[in-house]
């Protein structure tokens, strides 16, 4: 009986075929062309310079101090979004509240919003000539062009993923198992930690993975609050910009291959956890 | 006093009364059905006991304590919910496992403690299969020995068989008196299915419209029916329009010689009279308390026969044990006499059509 399905599938295969091969095509075509060929032409650019000039220039001390502020921009941004993105989530599928729906309207506004048009937002609001900036400025805390204005330009860009990949999860997870934890004696941490969590993780994990690959990859936002000051308020993609208007080509495109690499590579982590969980 | 008291509960949603000054006691160990139609407030009388739910105002007692202010978790209560709300993550061992757990008891206590839980719930085998490899049924039984691991003071089920078809939902119910004969644990679960009530329930407390209607053994809620609402939501019933006359009853615009029994109803007042399809007896001498009625129908029933007559204007069903089909063969379109043997009367008050809306409704008549 078993080995009748077999055939039957392998007829309907065999039968549309040609449909489906032209389809694939079509699709990695389509992939192929806006992905990895201009992957493959950093590749090509990058490794049109000697080994020791691309390593030279990875290893200045600029393209150095710029990867790290992308590193700990990423990684603040990371955890701001982990844990106000899941409390966000929580509050608005488990509360009810006034002005709940314009809240919610609210998150896809960064997603809106051209990230230049959203620093700009940021340079009036806390720039040297506005009122809360001198404020700031007086107890010496300088938000534009520094570190400050820099993670809330990232995290203005970023607030959305976490928040829109766990709140449907959590509508769908419902109320029922945390009141069987709660009836069972947990308290709300304990219920928060051993059911809600586990249950919200890979939309949690998925919604991380994007938010790093876009901290690491913003450029608009946070290219008008930082000022792009070389070795102070440079990141990675600004950098990358930076050298290329330079014509250092050499720089600019191994950072580039650099950057994608990283991001490439978080991406098939997630994945590949992601099809772990399915099994 | 132990078991579970509940004294006046009021909840309201918004403008819905869903419980309305609802009192009655369970006793320790007792097997109690809250019954009563959907939306009836019955559910969320139980949410209230266990304290997912605040009541607006009345108390709730647990086991002479009163714990109405007291948060869930202090409770100590066993719940079973409708939909199983298993912790999907977890194995059948670690959804048994979570309360002791939470309560911190030795592992080598949890353990021996599950698969004992395990054996009574007849699951061997399935400790480390994941809920969304289990049955209905299996799920069930996982739900309630969840319940039962962290030894609570007394087991609240919400709807525990009403996802279940309806073979495995009997096997399962009688399955649970059989549990609770050999556990005694004090508990209550809700049902909309009288007969589910009837058949494994030490007491039934029947909820109408957020009020307790009425709280009885079953025996006592099938035959002495303290509402119309009990009597006709309990079990099948038929409803006869009649008039109260100077002591005797009109049927049908017959004078009859039937006394009434009771001095519910006044004196020159339409009423409605209830009586069970059991109680509509056929005869065939002249009984001076006898009417004729039509035969509409002769349905088969397998262990008994069930007659259709009409009475006037009214439908009657009428069970017919299968010794007396031989002697009387009723055939349908022929003229019987019946009998209406302890029947219930009730004022019309609100009016006989609204009374006959809601039992169609509840599909006990047509």
């Amino acid at each position: 009986m078993p080995q009748q399905t077999e055939r039957v599938t392998l007829a309907v295969k065999k039968r549309f075929s040609l449909g489906r091969h032209a389809l694939t095509m079509v699709v990695m075509a389509w992939f192929a062309m806006l992905i990895l060929f201009p992957l493959w032409g950093i590749v090509r650019e990058t490794f049109r310079y000697s080994w020791t000039a691309i390593l030279d220039t990875l290893q200045s001390p600029s393209s150095l101090h710029a990867f790290w502020m992308t590193l700990i921009l990423t990684v603040c941004s990371v955890v701001v979004n982990t844990v106000l993105g899941t409390i966000s989530a929580l509050v608005l599928s488990r509360q009810r509240f006034f002005g709940k729906v314009l809240l919610e309207s609210c998150i896809d506004l960064p997603f809106a919003i051209s990230p230049v048009v959203a620093g700009f937002m940021l340079i009036l609001l806390f720039g040297p000539r506005s009122w809360l900036g001198s404020v700031l400025e007086s107890v010496n805390l300088k938000v534009v062009y520094a570190f400050p204005g820099m993670l809330l330009a990232t995290l203005f860009v970023t607030m959305p993923f976490v928040i829109k990949e766990i709140l449907p999860v959590l509508r769908a997870f419902g109320v029922e198992q945390e009141e069987s934890a709660a009836v069972l004696g947990a308290n709300k941490w304990q219920t928060f930690r051993r059911v809600t969590l586990p249950s919200i993780r890979w939309g949690l994990g998925y919604g991380i993975t994007l938010t790093i690959a876009r901290s690491i990859g913003e450029f608009g936002a946070v290219l008008v609050v930082s000022g792009s000051i070389m070795q102070r308020t440079q990141t990675a993609t600004l950098r990358v910009h930076d050298q290329f208007t330079d014509l250092n080509y050499a720089g600019a495109f191994s950072a580039a291959l650099a950057l994608a690499l990283v991001s490439f590579g978080i991406l098939n982590f997630i994945q590949y956890t992601n099809r772990r969980k399915g099994e | 006093m132990s078991g579970i008291r509940v004294e006046n509960l009021c909840k309201s949603f918004g403008d819905f009364v869903a419980v309305d000054d609802a009192s009655f006691h369970v006793a320790e160990g007792e097997l109690v059905a809250l019954l009563g139609p959907s939306g009836s407030g019955k559910s969320t009388i139980l949410r209230i006991i266990a304290g997912l739910e605040n009541a607006d105002r009345g108390r709730v007692y647990l086991t002479g304590r009163e714990v109405t202010s007291l948060r869930t978790q202090k409770r100590r209560v066993g719940f079973v919910f409708q939909h199983y709300a298993l912790f999907r993550h977890m194995t059948v061992f670690q959804n048994i496992a979570f309360g002791m757990k939470i309560q911190k008891r030795p592992p080598e206590e949890i353990h021996s403690r599950v698969f004992a839980l395990i054996d009574l719930v007849r699951l061997k085998g399935h400790e480390n299969h994941y809920p969304a490899q289990l049955s209905g049924g299996q799920r069930q039984r996982v739900a309630l020995a969840r319940a039962l691991a962290p030894e609570p003071r007394v087991l609240l089920l919400d709807e525990p068989f009403g996802a279940l078809d309806a073979k495995v939902r009997k096997n399962l119910a009688q399955w649970l008196r059989d549990l609770h004969d050999r556990i005694h644990v004090t508990s209550v679960f809700v049902t909309h299915d009288q007969s589910e009530a009837m058949e494994i329930a030490d007491k039934i407390v029947v909820v109408n419209r957020g009020k307790v209607e009425q709280v009885g053994t079953p025996r006592q809620v099938y035959e002495v029916p303290e509402s119309r609402f009990v009597a006709s939501f309990v079990g099948q019933v038929n409803v006869i329009e009649a008039f109260a006359g100077r002591g005797c009853l009109r049927i049908a615009g017959t004078e009859t010689s039937m006394p009434w029994p009771e001095a519910t109803v006044q004196h020159e007042s339409s009423v409605v009279m209830l009586i069970r399809p059991e109680d509509v007896k056929l005869t065939c001498g002249n009984s001076p308390q006898a009417l004729s009625a039509r035969v509409t129908a002769v349905l088969y029933r397998g262990s008994h026969y069930e007659l259709e007559l009409t009475l006037g204007s009214n439908t009657l069903k009428c069970i017919l044990p299968r010794s007396e089909m031989s002697t009387l063969m009723p055939e349908p379109g022929g003229a019987v006499q019946v009998v209406l043997e302890s029947f219930k009367l009730f004022a019309a008050g609100e009016g006989h059509k609204s009374v006959r809306k809601m039992l169609s409704s509840l599909g006990y008549i047509e």
